[in-house]
């Protein structure tokens, strides 16, 4: 019997009178690689909050490992292997690079000794290649080291499944390159990872998979190739060209 | 050997030798004795406030609540025939048994909705105990047995008694700050969402900061009750204890292990110049020379020191 990692059952938000996320339904399986996409305001950082237990539902589901996990807290989720990154980078601004990683591999349970966090977080960042940054406090780190330092804290974490919201906004196209480098890396290790992104360039290098949202509602899901080929994603979100660009063709 | 042990053994050896000598060298001085008195029950309560205003990020008033219902406590159990010192404890008991549930509650607001929320806690307590009057002595207040002796061995005892309480207080807040626990408030302090995000449970965490600070302030209440012999709801819940030891704390350090320590000094040091030079004026004079200290040293006496003797 084979159970998806996440699976998303009618899941619905409400602030006030408008319905950020409306009815959406989703599976994702282990080690599965899968662009979320939309315009703004179209429900994606909501939903990952439902999802990620940042913000409960008002309806719906949601099952983790074949476990109902809807409305539960962001910490025991984070401890379950769940990660995400958030749009705007979030460090712990008087804590040193090492110790912001050290905090997230002693709070998600893998050590409770502060020696044993440090070293788990020291392979973190020079995996992640910002082993130089150590003993630097967030503020002198620049936005792709900050980027990165998010990355090290969710990868220290051992997710099984990672949300990255936006993690190239921002950056630069080498610095970008980087970063998709280290997504693969962590892609590698088996972990499943969702991820935010407007850059068509990125979401089609990455992922199999696509996931479209549209005023909080699920408009398409499938595989890149055909979601590029929709009319309504096309109408919806992408345009011709974004579709072009997507499929590689010249417009 | 490193430096945080060192620095732990030396506030004890200190602590200790200040416990055992001050009371000798001050003898005959009651004045002076009073003061150093004044002083260790005010460090007690700014390094319990530092724990959850400093260490944690979360401004509460309810450190006067806390040392009211100890004072009270322990001044109840006394008049019932119960021994000072395990009156102390209990005091201290009962302050965690309403800071835990109060704290639970009252740390899902943040900012200024936790100050306002925690400054009502010593108003509610205060209406209580007036209203209570079987039990408290209502407005009349309550006579305290304390440790009893003439004045003289009892203002010695108090002194010593208080003293300690504050270098155990001072230990407590550095053995939180060491720890796993203290790791985690550092981190709700810096980004509470982000700190859910890796796994804190900063729910827990918050309460138990909020719950041990409270225990201190509430034993701090109970020596303070045995060693003035007479309280009333007025004098103990009075919204000064709440504030004097937040002052101390910006004036020393926020969030440091020695803030509180400099801080209550130099806020008992200002306190009683003023009060010798300006006695018409005393209480506003104090409050002039508070805000131009924190002007011109917004992070406190001693981080103002450190970062200066640290840039270039």
């Amino acid at each position: 019997m084979n159970t998806a990692l996440l699976d998303v059952r009618n899941v619905s938000r409400q602030f006030g009178g408008l319905k950020a996320t409306d009815d959406v339904s989703f599976k994702l399986n282990e080690g599965e690689i899968v662009g979320l996409i939309g315009s703004n305001g179209a429900g994606k950082t909501t939903l990952v909050n439902l999802v990620t237990g940042h913000l409960k539902p008002s309806r719906g589901e949601i099952m983790f490992c074949g476990q109902d996990i809807t409305g539960h807290k962001p910490h025991v989720l984070a401890r379950r292997g769940l990660m995400r990154t958030f749009q705007i980078v979030q460090p712990f601004n008087d804590l040193t690079a090492l110790d912001n990683v050290a905090a997230a591999a002693m709070f998600t349970g893998h050590t409770r000794s502060f020696s044993g966090a440090r070293e788990q977080a020291d392979v973190a960042l020079s995996n992640l290649g910002i082993g130089h940054c150590r003993d630097h406090l967030p503020v002198r780190m620049t936005l792709a080291e900050r980027k990165r330092l998010e990355l090290a804290r969710a990868w220290v974490a051992r997710p099984k499944l990672l949300f990255l919201d936006e993690v190239n906004a921002g950056l630069n196209s080498g610095e970008i390159e980087g970063v998709l480098g280290m997504i693969r890396k962590i892609a590698a290790e088996g972990v499943a990872i969702v991820i935010i992104e407007h850059l068509m360039k990125v979401v089609k290098g990455l992922c199999p998979r696509l996931i479209v949202l549209h005023r909080g509602q699920l408009l398409a899901s499938g595989p890149t190739d055909e979601i590029a080929r929709n009319p309504s994603v096309i109408e919806a979100y992408l345009g011709a060209r974004g579709a072009a660009a997507m499929l590689g063709e010249q417009p | 050997m490193n430096s945080r042990v060192l620095l732990a053994i030396a506030i004890a050896v200190i602590g200790a030798a200040a416990c055992a000598g001050l009371p000798l060298i001050l003898a005959g001085e009651p004045y002076l004795m009073r003061l150093v008195t004044m002083f260790s029950l005010l460090l007690v309560l700014a390094a319990s406030w530092n724990i959850v205003g400093g260490f944690t990020g979360y401004p509460s008033f309810a450190t006067g609540a806390f040392f009211g219902l100890g004072a009270y406590a322990a001044a109840i159990l006394q008049a019932r025939g119960l021994d000072w010192r395990l009156a102390l404890i209990v005091a201290g008991i009962a302050g965690a048994v309403l800071a835990a549930p109060v704290g639970y509650g009252v740390l899902r607001l943040r900012g200024h909705y936790f100050a306002v929320a925690s400054l009502m806690l010593g108003a509610i307590l205060r209406e209580l105990t007036t209203g209570w009057s079987d039990l408290t002595g209502g407005g009349m207040g309550l006579t305290v047995a304390g440790a009893g002796g003439d004045p003289e061995r009892l203002a010695a005892f108090s002194l010593r008694i208080s003293l300690a309480l504050a270098v155990l207080t001072v230990l407590l807040g550095a053995a939180i700050k060491w720890s796993r626990l203290g790791f985690g408030l550092d981190c709700i302090r810096m980004n509470e969402t982000a700190a859910a995000g890796i796994g804190v449970d900063a729910q827990k965490l918050k309460t138990y900061a909020f719950t041990l600070s409270s225990v201190t302030s509430a034993i701090a209440g109970g020596v303070y009750a045995g060693w003035i012999g007479y309280i009333d709801p007025t004098d103990v819940y009075d919204v000064m204890w709440s504030v004097k030891p937040i002052v101390a704390v910006l004036l020393g350090g926020v969030g440091t292990i020695l803030g509180p320590i400099i801080g209550a000094a130099l806020f008992v040091a200002l306190e009683e110049i003023v009060w010798r030079n300006v006695l018409s004026f005393s209480s506003g004079g104090l409050g002039v020379l508070i805000v131009l200290l924190l002007l011109v040293l917004p992070a406190g006496v001693l981080p103002s020191l450190v970062s200066r003797k640290r840039r270039p």
